[in-house]
């Protein structure tokens, strides 16, 4: 008698036989114990194997690395959410909302730098303070700069710019508030919260800008607003590279240098130092004629094509450059008198006493007129800041001139430019 | 021409389960089997439509062609709805789940690939001539390949419990197939 082999158990249990062959099965399976033993094994090997292959169904997705171009490489399917199709998972959004605000907060920093670089220039521009221009000869960079006397005005206080004394500006009854000018306000505050903190930190590890601003924090309010200068956005970067080094240099500057007697004036020479120098300081500042590119420009018609840097302080709208206080000089002015300063080329800055002297336009021939436009001032040993504010602009035009720079640069309101600049020899 | 959408509810429940119990990975397996689907939507006719689309995914999972990306997406679209219409969420896959699932994957693996491909599809209940007409073998020759994949697998299968697989006591505790086996007989 011939047994079943298990293809044919495994096919009669599977139903598979045909009908014939599945009858003749039975009967045997029926008649042979040892066929029945296969069979019983059979029917619990299909079980057991049913029950192992229905276990592969818990096996979770996407566990198994395709290669890349195999059928069912991986890929974003209809279920998932619309931001998959840009490739934006929360975490990458969250990611990019940090660094707009990340991006924003840097903006918004540097909007407050401007205003701090606005409030040095103010402060060095601020009459009160003891501040002496110092040619030092020997060398081109030996400076220090310190606080001044603190009787000087503050110059973050409200102040009507410059032009509003000028003929031509209109004059309003109160500063304009403009949110820069809010913002710079607020930084002031910050900057004041700032230096209180510091106020037990060694002298010597101040740079010269937070001496400036304890200067300005310190001082009490004015009497009466003085006349402001308008923005110079660009020397703020100078100043504090410029302050540094002059804290940095001080102590080792020795007395032979200190008292050497100026023998020639550049630009790069000029600093501005504060009153813990008691030296009495006074020094000639060269004037220097300057010829703007502006043709070509939209500046044309607004500034003059060259102009001269007088050392004479600026009488705005004046015909002599002759005392009076310059700058300032005006509505604001007469309510804030200052220290007469003699008409000549020497300024003795051992009194309170403002830095600016006149602008002047240079005729063709190279003579200067008579007429001053606007005054400047020397921000740091390597620029100055001009102010046009008789220009033909209806806003006063700040311009930065730094010393190996081939442009100056121009500010006016919200616009600013590069124009090319160069020296120009002056006619006296 | 082949009516595509009727292929697809009729088909691919059985040919994902199919292919994912041979591939290990549901979302590779749905692949595939898109895949399957997209090329019998380019026949003209099937004669045996299931023994030929788990010939072709069984030729796919082997060969690993490239795939369309247009009617995939019509696919796509298509599993969609028929997932739409399952009202029963898969319950969730518990640790002693996926370790007996690890414990099965590991015997599957084991068998040869003729064996595990006849079992695989005879669990998607296909018969023995579809078996046959996928796998290129004779009809005869299915209940053997059949009978000697069971075999294996379930010894395979106790053989990993008895090495100590995680979950492996366990399942010896609450009756390994093979035991069910012999309780059965």
């Amino acid at each position: 008698m011939l047994h079943l082999d298990e293809g044919t158990i495994h096919a009669w249990l599977d139903g598979e036989l045909p009908p014939a062959d599945a009858e003749n099965a039975a009967r045997h399976v029926a008649g042979c114990e040892e066929c029945r033993a296969l069979v019983a094994e059979a029917r619990g090997l299909m079980a057991g194997a049913t029950r192992i292959v229905s276990a592969l169904d818990a096996g979770p997705g996407g566990v198994i690395p395709r290669p890349a171009g195999a059928p069912g490489a991986p890929r974003s399917g209809p279920r998932r959410r619309p931001w998959y199709r840009f490739a934006l998972t929360p975490v990458r959004m969250s990611i990019a909302a940090t660094i707009v605000v990340a991006v924003g907060l840097s903006l918004t920093a540097r909007r407050a730098a401007d205003n701090n670089g606005s409030l040095r220039s103010r402060m060095v521009d601020s009459p009160r303070p003891t501040v002496a221009m110092q040619i030092d000869s020997a060398a081109s960079s030996s400076t220090s700069a310190a606080a001044g006397a603190p009787s000087a005005p503050p110059a973050s206080a409200p102040a009507p710019r410059s032009s509003a004394n000028v003929a031509g500006f209109s004059a309003p009854s109160k500063p304009p508030a403009s949110p820069r000018a809010r913002k710079g306000d607020l930084v002031a505050e910050e900057q004041k919260t700032a230096l209180a903190d510091k106020k037990n930190a060694p002298v010597e590890k101040q740079t010269a800008a937070e001496a400036r601003m304890q200067v300005a924090s310190a001082a009490p309010a004015p009497a009466a607003s003085p006349a402001v200068r308008f923005d110079s956005v660009r020397a703020k970067d100078e100043m504090p590279k410029v302050a540094a080094d002059s804290v940095q240099r001080a102590p080792a500057m020795d007395a032979a240098r200190r008292r050497a007697v100026p023998t020639a004036v550049q630009l790069s020479e000029v600093v501005a130092t504060g009153a813990r120098d008691e030296r009495p300081m006074s020094g000639v500042v060269s004037a220097s004629c300057y010829r703007l590119e502006i043709d070509s420009t939209s500046w044309r018609g607004i500034l003059p094509p060259a102009f001269m840097l007088d050392q004479k302080p600026a009488l705005l709208g004046g015909v002599g450059g002759a005392g009076g206080g310059g700058r300032g000089v005006g509505a604001a002015g007469a309510a804030a008198p200052r220290a007469a300063q003699p008409a000549n080329t020497v300024l003795n800055f051992s009194v309170p006493a403002r830095q600016g002297s006149a602008v002047r336009a240079l005729e063709a021939s190279g003579q200067a007129k008579a007429a001053v436009i606007g005054d400047w001032i020397a921000i740091s040993a390597d620029s100055i800041n001009v102010n046009f504010t008789t220009s033909g602009s209806t806003k006063p035009v700040a311009m930065l001139i730094v010393r190996a720079h081939p442009n100056a640069r121009l500010t006016s309101g919200d616009r600013t430019d590069s124009v090319r600049i160069t020296r120009t020899p002056c006619q006296r | 021409m082949i009516d595509l959408d009727r292929l697809f509810r009729e088909y691919h429940q059985p040919l994902v389960r199919y292919l994912a119990r041979r591939l290990g990975d549901r979302d590779w397996a749905e692949e595939v089997a898109q895949e399957t689907f997209l090329r019998a939507a380019r026949q003209e006719s099937i004669a045996s439509e299931r023994s030929w689309l788990f010939a072709v995914a069984t030729n796919l999972v082997r060969d690993e062609a490239r795939k369309d990306a247009r009617r995939r997406r019509h696919l796509e679209l298509l599993r969609e709805e028929a997932r739409a219409e399952e009202a029963v969420e898969p319950e969730p896959t518990t640790l002693e789940r996926a370790q007996e699932a690890a414990l099965a994957r590991k015997a599957v693996d084991a068998l040869g690939e003729r064996d595990r491909e006849a079992l695989l599809m005879r669990e998607e209940g296909l018969n023995y001539t579809e078996i046959a007409s996928a796998l290129d073998l004779s009809v005869g020759s299915v209940g053997t390949t059949l009978a000697r994949a069971r075999k294996r697998l379930v010894e395979a299968y106790e053989a990993l419990q008895r090495e100590g697989w995680p979950g492996g006591s366990k399942r010896a505790d609450a009756g390994t197939p093979g035991e069910g086996t012999h309780a059965a007989s």
